[in-house]
């Protein structure tokens, strides 16, 4: 630390929406109101434990543990749901175009501001734990549960809900339609009653065990220190996510975060061979191809919501040299370089999963890295099969999602081909059932079958010789959306020019 | 510094708000934005202050693009809505040194700053008070107050007396006169055109996302007017001035209104001279000759057509 980094402290300020947005969270009736309700809740369930305790004739051994599961799903409702809901709606009614607040013009990087609502959130959830905590410190005295298990459950819960928080901000800085909004809050709410169902069982299965016994074994912390690492990565994700929805269209938006998901696929492909060979098995590849099959929807899904435009700002960066702008268009903002890279990385990692499952590549690496002979994970034959069906589906809605948006609705905003992608996969899953629905077919037999062009028909048919078909048909599919939009494409390429230095007609930045 | 709107056009969906507006202000000077309801004003000024991106064209503030450069054109420019704040959980106070913490502004030059609006803004009175108890002048000075916070060289004003009572309003307008001459390139929008007269002298007149009208008062009245019009009061019978008038060259119309003769006449202010030189001549007895000076409603009126989207 040098002396500059010290006079910096001393002027240091907290972030100015940290301050608005607790001034204003002390005064609210909501949080006021949650948090006396929720202090009461706690209340009223330990007192009623202690009361039904005394009319027992039988001492209750476990009764702390009791207690305590009744507690954790409390704190997990009001901090995966409450708390998030909050947060997001606040900055959700702020993004709206008659917000007289006007936050989005004030000179606070977007960076600031998302920083500013997650610390608020985080404030919040620490504030909602520190009532909670003695309460369930206090179960440790009623027996049944050790302190190890009371401080792994809070931590856990505390990180599930920094990771709730920061999905909700993300889906609150979409700018989309109010309907849409209403659909995501609902799907949004649906994952985090989810989230807090996977807690209360986990929290079941630790305390029938305590944590104690568990904190020397590898077969513990490693499922948990990867969760806790995909986690963080999925945060990190939402965060840049964020950041980018809101920072300024002409800015190079889509340059932090491809360049964060290329980072994390690399990082993620490295710990799950390092975990493959020391677990002697193919699993944890399955599950990293699969985690970043995930991510690259999505990825995929936000690249042709871009548009083709590229703002004067973008154009003066783009580099002279030829390998070097190759490289910039698969990470600068904008539909095609987002498709390309997209393709490059979904094709690169279902070669790996096939290289790493099929082959003996990891046989070979495996006595290098200390580990013992592969095991073979049992779906191993079909998981390439799976994930490229699903990439393949996916890369063809979006490609028609393209076309249909620059032929019928080039006028609306790019976002529109996004939702046609969408709709896409919908129609195709729900169409052709609606169809067997009414000529009275529709069964769960008839569900599982193979229904050729449905995304979803490949997670639920049971017929595993019908997969390669899927494969097949989704090649097809994308092969036309490629033929359909190859000649938008070059274009696309060709335009990636940096700015002749005559046609800037912006004068330079001034100096801050 | 320099404001100029080139080329601007904005659409939303199929309806076109805004459709090809260029002009552009000056430092010191106040521009009145005047247009019926759905001209594309709010539009406009919402682009200049980077809430809105244009679909086409783009705004410089002293070079800097509003499309390119939003984050570094915000520091030059103070944005009054047409609505106001009405939190119930802050103070004024608050709401102002928030927003200076907003604008980077930070410890003793933060509080300097704040106490300073508070001060020129006539809120000091009220600093512990929620904003929504506050009455709807005293909301528009706090709006005012948080668009000045960064001393903004630009500031846009849409519909500022929109609903204030008189004396608020009269209050409003010796803010903006103090404001106009600290050097700031001022654009106001507001229906109440008498009021505009007395403070700006520019005008951006537009109609159905249509710009009519841009420079300064003179300019547009000559562009709108192209004749003098000039009001005499004469000894005796009006209408009979009114016939040797029509019969008079150069002159383009004459009229009796309210026992005054208005007329209007072709080429320079000699040619008035001239004109009141042959009436005298003729033996009229003239008590007054003035030339008239048309305000904005006047202009307005002139070059809108009544329409609105």
């Amino acid at each position: 630390m040098n002396f500059l980094t010290l006079s910096k402290w001393r002027t240091w300020e907290p972030n100015p929406i940290v301050v608005k947005e607790l001034r204003q969270a002390v005064r609210s009736w909501a949080v006021t109101g949650v948090l006396l309700a929720f202090l009461c809740i706690l209340f009223l369930v330990v007192v009623s434990h202690l009361l039904g305790q005394t009319i027992q004739s039988n001492a209750n051994q476990a009764l702390g543990r009791d207690i305590f599961q009744f507690l954790l799903p409390i704190l997990s409702v009001v901090s995966f749901s409450f708390i998030p809901l909050y947060v997001g709606g606040r900055l959700m009614a702020e993004r709206q175009e008659g917000n007289v607040d006007m936050l989005y013009i004030t000179t606070l990087s977007a960076a600031r501001i998302i920083r500013g609502k997650l610390l608020c959130g985080v404030y919040l959830t620490v504030l909602f734990f520190s009532v909670c905590a003695p309460f369930m410190v206090f179960t440790n005295l009623l027996r049944g549960i050790d302190l190890p298990t009371v401080f792994m459950l809070l931590v856990v819960a505390f990180l599930v809900s920094i990771l709730s928080l920061q999905a909700a901000i993300f889906l609150s800085c979409l700018s989309t339609s109010r309907g849409l909004k209403l659909l995501v809050g609902f799907s949004g709410g649906g994952v985090m009653m989810a989230l807090v169902g996977l807690m209360a069982n986990f929290s079941y299965d630790l305390l029938r065990e305590g944590a104690g016994s568990r904190l020397g074994a590898w077969n513990f912390w490693g499922p948990t220190l990867s969760l806790f690492f995909f986690g963080l990565l999925l945060f990190g994700f939402f965060h840049l996510g964020a950041i980018a929805l809101i920072s300024s269209p002409s800015a190079n938006r889509a340059l932090p975060l491809r360049s964060y998901v290329t980072g994390t696929w690399l990082v993620t492909l490295a710990v799950s061979l390092v975990w493959a060979v020391n677990e002697s098995h193919t699993g944890p590849v399955v599950a990293w191809a699969a985690f970043t099959t995930g991510l690259l929807v999505l990825a995929l899904l936000i690249a042709i919501a871009e548009g083709d435009d590229q703002s004067v700002r973008i154009r003066r960066t783009i580099p002279e040299s030829g390998p070097k702008r190759a490289l910039a268009f698969l990470f600068y903002s904008g539909t095609a370089g987002g498709l390309a890279w997209t393709v490059l990385l979904a094709a690169t990692t279902i070669g790996a999963t096939w290289v790493l499952t099929q082959s003996s590549v990891l046989d070979s690496m495996s006595p290098w890295l200390g580990g013992g002979r592969i095991r073979r994970a049992s779906i191993k034959e079909l998981s390439t099969i799976y994930l490229s069906a699903t990439l393949l589906y996916v890369f063809a809605y979006s490609l028609f999602g393209l076309v249909i948006h620059r032929r019928f609705l080039a006028h609306r905003s790019p976002i529109v081909a996004a939702m046609i992608a969408l709709a896409l996969a919908a129609l195709w899953a729900i169409v052709p059932n609606l169809v067997l629905l009414l000529f009275n077919k529709l069964s769960w037999d008839a569900l599982q079958d193979r229904q050729l062009g449905n995304v979803f028909n490949v997670f639920v048919m049971t017929n595993h010789s019908s997969f390669p078909y899927h494969l097949i048909f989704a090649l097809l599919l994308a092969t036309l959306g490629v033929v359909l939009n190859l000649k938008w494409f070059f274009a696309q390429r060709r335009a990636f020019q940096p700015l002749p230095s005559e046609a800037q007609t912006v004068t330079p930045r001034p100096q801050s | 510094m320099k404001v100029q709107v080139r080329n601007l056009h904005k659409r939303f969906g199929k309806t076109v708000a805004v459709d090809n507006f260029t002009f552009s202000f000056d430092n010191g000077h106040v521009f009145g934005f005047v247009g019926p309801n759905g001209a594309g004003k709010t539009t406009t000024m919402r682009v200049i202050a980077t809430l809105e991106e244009p679909t086409a064209g783009d705004v410089l503030i002293n070079g800097v693009s509003v499309r390119e450069e939003p984050e570094y054109a915000r520091r030059m420019v103070g944005y009054v809505p047409d609505s106001l704040p009405a939190h119930n959980d802050v103070t004024v106070h608050e709401y102002l040194d928030f927003y200076g913490r907003a604008y980077g502004l930070q410890g003793a030059k933060r509080r300097e700053a704040v106490g300073a609006v508070e001060e020129f803004t006539g809120v000091t009175g009220i600093l512990d008070k929620h904003l929504k108890a506050l009455s709807k002048g005293m909301k528009q000075r706090v709006t005012l107050g948080r668009a000045l916070i960064h001393n903004p060289d630009v500031l846009i004003l849409d519909e500022p007396a929109a609903g204030l009572d008189p004396r608020a309003r009269v209050e409003l307008r010796e803010l903006l006169t103090v404001l106009a001459t600290q050097n700031k390139a001022i654009l106001i929008s507001s229906h109440i055109l008498t009021e505009l007269t007395e403070i700006c002298n520019g005008v951006v007149i537009v109609e159905r996302g249509k710009l009519l009208a841009s420079g300064t008062v003179a300019e547009v009245l000559k562009m709108s007017t192209p004749h003098r019009a000039f009001a005499i009061r004469v000894l005796g019978e009006p209408s009979v001035l009114v016939k040797e008038l029509l019969q008079t060259p150069h002159v383009v119309s004459a009229r009796e209104v309210g026992g005054e003769v208005l007329l209007e006449l072709e080429g320079e202010l000699s040619a008035g001279c001239d004109l009141l030189a042959v009436l005298v001549g003729k033996g009229f007895k003239i008590a007054e000759f003035k030339q008239s000076k048309a305000n904005l409603e006047d202009i307005f009126m002139n070059v809108t057509k009544g329409g609105v989207q």
